[in-house]
């Protein structure tokens, strides 16, 4: 199925609105702000992993000249427990206590107190000063050593949830999840061959360039302003709220420009702390980690273990699907394990199938999310064993994906029936795609792999106001991570029928644009994208009546054509059409000025499937992988601005290679991360890679007015798969655990 | 009538019965006959989770409309990235 | 320890400040003179979020010292547009939306527009190369490096070395 419409600027790849502001160095980040009188946040980390906290004494601290404000986990309220909403979003108390610990340190570098003082290194200074006994505990730093019996525990509070009845024993397994059809057994017993495999992924952090960074001031009535860098400042102000006991109605949240995010920054770290230590000292903070603190105390994502078995007829035809998986949530409950869950199987037609997971306490920082929150994890594990029932069955790996793909009305493994989804559309895309038969050398593999996620539609708002010259404003609310603006003036442009050129786009603070949730989900263009056009349909009617008003007619004899209005076939045709910029020159006389507005709950957001295709070489003396050729093919739905679709696909592919090859928390024996930096936690650079092929594929979403899914989380899942097919085709070994580095190969290839 | 789901999560509500048949126009109607049928889940699935009617994921689900041959599926609410 | 008197130019301008001995290029180019362009990643030289050029060679502002810039001539993203009109190098990342972002952006405008003022004509591997110091976790590179190579060649753009 293919897109018919014919859009006029939809389609196109015109120059992002912020564009120059961000080319030239104009555009504002977290850390570029300041106010007469700031003064400098700074964190004490604590330096164990898991410790009793028994006593701090800020007291010389607090005495030091140009010291004006130290706190502790003392000088916060008391937070009631309560969910952030959102499966694995956590709960406030547990925000709360991850903010600045109360009577325990959870993982090295959790904050334990805070200083703000006239200079940074003053206020590092100042930190030394500060007392803190600790009790020292053993750290649990991984999955193995959480769930063993007599595991030390992280929290005695914390009994399985989702056991019946509740346990009697208190565990760092703080959930378990069950999701099953149909009969397991029978469908392992119908099965002409099975696979099983043990799939391991490490501790990753999202790696966003922008360290987080915020700056604080309240005033002597209560109202505090917040600048800070963030994925949606809406859900800011409701955590700063909860954290510091405040009124939403006294947090003014403005989202500065945000250097990337990827999840990680839909959670709050210092954002309450700077606005604690402003109410002490009465001058405004500013809060900036550097790396290190980004990589011991924000993120990541988690580390898991996924045991996996499938059942499939000699045709390829899927017969059973198991899978026991237990993800890493951090110091706190709520890892993106319920996600993984239910995306695993989601791209297949199965009958029976049984899974079962695991949210687990570590002593690591708690984690957040990360694109497509979970999904990598699983689906790499059940990608990698496709692959091998692909060897096993000796089918091409894209006719037995094509054997078993969903497709219209099929029930997908987390419940619903899918719509149209274009998982079909991409695998043969794949098929036909010039770099899924070149040539290959002997050192070289080729592997594929399917990525899926749900997308997501919540809650958006957006007003358009058309200036006196008919030129337009969009006012929204969700941080401009990777090109919205755009999005969003070509859905205006296009609704309204006029030049791209002449709309603006303003992402409004929290008391300047209606409430939106945050820019995640991949819903940003789909949900936001929906209130635009709804908001530019309402200036439509409001244009249409102006000009009934204008030629005196009866606002049904008006039409709307090509950014005029007209009048309908039949009536006095002597009118001319009114353009918008005609009927706003004279709007005082009709009426006032013409504002449109929208707010929605957005539902429909359209699954996103994608395949890609890995091409790598492995040095047979250094086990070093080389990515030779990826190609990245998804569903769009509708791509509003290709260039930035492309743009997430082959960012996502990136993040997805460094997952697979090089990235991963190294930890000591005390539970003290190693490779706290981006020399040594290695993100993939521009000489690590081929050209990132792209496929863009439009199944558009029925949903949304102009098709579109939604595509920034999608694109990280089938990397991890893709490129461990690619290795296990090249060595002819499957290597089973993340990251894939020249050690682990090695070892793998002499065996 | 339209056919509801109940996912493995609800099991402790709904009488571990997988799939029941409701009549409702709305939402909220087919949360309070379900309400009457299985106590307690009222609250879980105005508050808790969120639904699919017809393929459609909703994330706060209320008010909107149920077909008399709509599928209705619940599931967890998804954290974004 | 008593601060030091730097006089230095920045973008082609005198400027003048008092620094610690120890105060990086970085802060006192964010902190002191108000150019905020340049942009901090990690402060250990790893990103290339900040870089700048020193007398003409790029360079880490985070792993220059600002005293180290007496007598020198600073160049930084402020300084890369001539007047109201875009160099070369701004305008063909945008018109290949090779920022998402945008943060590691003013370090790849200072990377790209000194590769080319040396190596006018850089091959695929060169580029990639040279800007394996400037880290982007948003783009995947793709459309950054396809920029560059549309500017390679064109050498009359660059014939001016600061």
């Amino acid at each position: 199925m293919s897109d018919t419409h014919d859009y006029k600027q939809i389609g196109t790849r015109p120059i992002r609105p912020d564009g120059v502001d961000k080319i030239t160095g104009r555009a504002n980040y977290g850390a570029d702000y300041s106010l007469p009188g700031m003064l400098h946040g700074v964190v004490l980390r604590s330096p164990y992993a898991h410790a009793n906290i028994k006593r701090i004494d800020l007291g010389k601290a607090l005495a030091l000249e140009g010291v004006y404000a130290a706190v502790s986990g003392a000088d916060f309220p008391d937070v009631a427990a309560g969910g952030m909403g959102g499966e694995g979003g956590g709960d406030f108390k547990d925000l709360a206590s991850n903010i600045m610990a109360r009577d325990k340190a959870l993982y090295h570098g959790h904050a334990v107190a805070a200083v703000a003082a006239t200079s940074r290194e003053l206020a590092i200074e100042a930190l030394d000063l500060i007392e803190v006994d600790y009790e020292v505990l053993t750290p649990v730093m991984n999955l193995d050593a959480a769930m063993a019996e007599n595991a030390p525990l992280l929290n005695d509070k914390i009994y399985t949830m989702g056991v019946n009845p509740k346990p009697e024993q208190p565990s760092n397994v703080a959930a378990r999840m069950e999701f099953k059809r149909g009969d397991i057994d029978a469908g392992f017993a119908d099965a002409e061959v099975i696979v099983e495999g043990e799939f391991r992924t490490p501790t990753v952090h999202q790696g966003y360039i922008e360290p987080h960074a915020c700056l604080a001031t309240m005033n002597q009535g209560g109202q505090a302003t917040l600048w800070c860098s963030t994925q949606g400042h809406f859900e800011v102000r409701t955590a700063v709220s909860k954290t510091l006991d405040m009124d939403v109605c006294d947090i003014k949240v403005i989202a500065t420009e945000i250097g990337g995010g990827f999840g990680g920054k839909t959670v709050i770290y210092q954002e309450p702390v700077a606005i604690l230590m402003s109410k002490i000292s009465g001058r405004p903070v500013k809060m900036v980690m550097d790396r290190e603190e980004v990589f011991r105390a924000s993120g990541p994502a988690s580390a898991t273990l996924s045991k996996i078995k499938l059942g499939a007829k000699k045709d390829g035809t899927l017969t059973a699907m198991s899978c026991w998986m237990a993800y890493e949530a951090g110091a706190f409950p709520g890892s993106s394990m319920a996600p993984g869950a239910m995306c695993i199987f989601a791209p297949y037609k199965t009958d029976n199938f049984l899974i079962e997971g695991f949210d687990v306490v570590v002593n690591k920082p708690k984690v957040a999310a990360y694109r497509a929150p979970g999904a990598p994890q699983s689906m790499y594990a059940c990608e990698s064993l496709m692959d091998e029932l692909a060897y096993k069955l000796e089918m091409d790996p894209i006719d037995l994906r094509l054997k078993n793909a969903v497709e219209k009305g099929d029930q997908a493994a987390y419940g619903p029936k899918f719509n149209e989804v274009g998982l079909r559309e991409c695998l043969i895309a794949a098929k036909e795609h010039p770099n899924y038969s070149r040539e290959l050398t002997e050192t070289q593999g080729r592997g594929i792999s399917v990525g899926f996620w749900f997308n997501a539609g919540m809650q958006s708002s957006a007003e358009v106001h058309i200036n006196e010259n008919g030129t337009v404003m969009v006012i929204e609310g969700n941080p401009d991570i990777g090109g919205s603006r755009a999005s969003m003036a070509l859905m205006a442009a296009e609704t309204l029928g006029v030049p791209y050129e002449k709309v603006r786009v303003l992402v409004g603070d929290t008391e300047t644009a209606g409430f939106t949730n945050v820019t995640g989900g991949s819903r940003t263009t789909f949900a936001t994208g929906m209130a635009v056009i709804q908001a530019s349909q309402d200036i439509i009617s409001q244009a249409k009546q102006r000009a009934a008003k204008t030629w005196e007619i009866d606002e049904d004899q008006v039409d709307w054509q090509d950014g005029h209005a007209v009048p309908m076939p039949g009536v006095n045709a002597d009118w001319e059409p009114l353009s918008l910029a005609k009927i706003a020159a004279k709007s005082g006389r009709t009426g006032g000025p013409l504002l449109g507005r929208a707010s929605l709950n957005a539902r429909g957001a359209g699954p996103g499937f994608s395949v890609n295709i890995a091409e790598v070489d492995v040095d047979p003396e250094t086990g070093k992988t080389e990515v030779v050729g990826f190609t990245a093919i998804q569903d769009a739905g509708k791509a509003i601005h290709p260039a930035y679709v492309e743009g997430q696909l082959q960012g996502g592919a990136v993040q997805g290679i460094g997952w697979a090859l090089n990235e991963e928390y190294v930890y000591d024996d005390k539970g003290v991360m190693q490779n706290p930096g981006f020399l040594d936690y290695r993100i993939p650079v521009a000489s690590d890679l081929p050209k990132i092929d792209t496929v863009i594929i439009e199944v558009p979403n029925k949903a949304h007015p102009y098709g579109v899914r939604g595509v920034g989380e999608t694109p990280i899942v089938a990397p991890l798969a893709a490129v461990a097919n690619a290795v296990r085709s090249a060595i002819g070994i499957r290597v089973g655990e993340l990251p894939l580095s020249p050690p682990r190969l090695l070892a793998a290839m002499d065996e | 009538m339209a056919k509801v789901f109940f996912p493995d999560h609800l099991m402790s509500y709904c009488k571990r019965e997988r799939e029941v048949e409701v009549q409702a126009s709305t939402y909220r109607e087919l949360v309070r006959k379900l309400g009457a049928r299985y106590p307690g889940i009222e609250e879980v699935l105005l508050e808790d989770v969120a639904v699919a009617i017809d393929g459609e994921i909703c994330h706060e689900p209320y008010m909107e409309k149920i077909a008399t041959d709509s599928e209705v599926y619940f599931l967890h609410r998804l954290a974004a990235g | 320890m008593s601060k030091i008197h730097v006089v230095t130019r920045v973008n082609d301008e005198k400027v003048e400040f008092l620094c610690e001995p120890q105060e990086t290029l970085l802060d006192v180019l964010r902190n002191k003179l108000n150019l905020t362009g340049t942009k901090e990643g990690c402060a250990t030289g790893d990103c290339g979020a900040c870089s700048v050029t020193l007398d003409g060679r790029l360079v880490c502002s985070c792993l220059t010292l600002a005293a180290e810039t007496k007598g020198k001539s600073v160049g930084t993203i402020e300084g890369v547009a001539d007047g109201d009109t875009l160099h070369p190098v701004q305008q063909k990342l945008l018109e290949h939306a090779a920022l998402q972002c945008g943060v590691c952006t003013p370090g790849y405008v200072i990377a790209i527009k000194a590769l080319l003022e040396k190596n006018p004509d850089p091959s695929e591997s060169e580029i990639r190369y040279w800007l394996a110091g400037n880290l982007c976790r948003c783009t995947g590179y793709d459309k950054i490096i396809t920029a560059v190579q549309d500017l390679a060649g064109q050498s009359d753009k660059f014939k001016e070395v600061v």
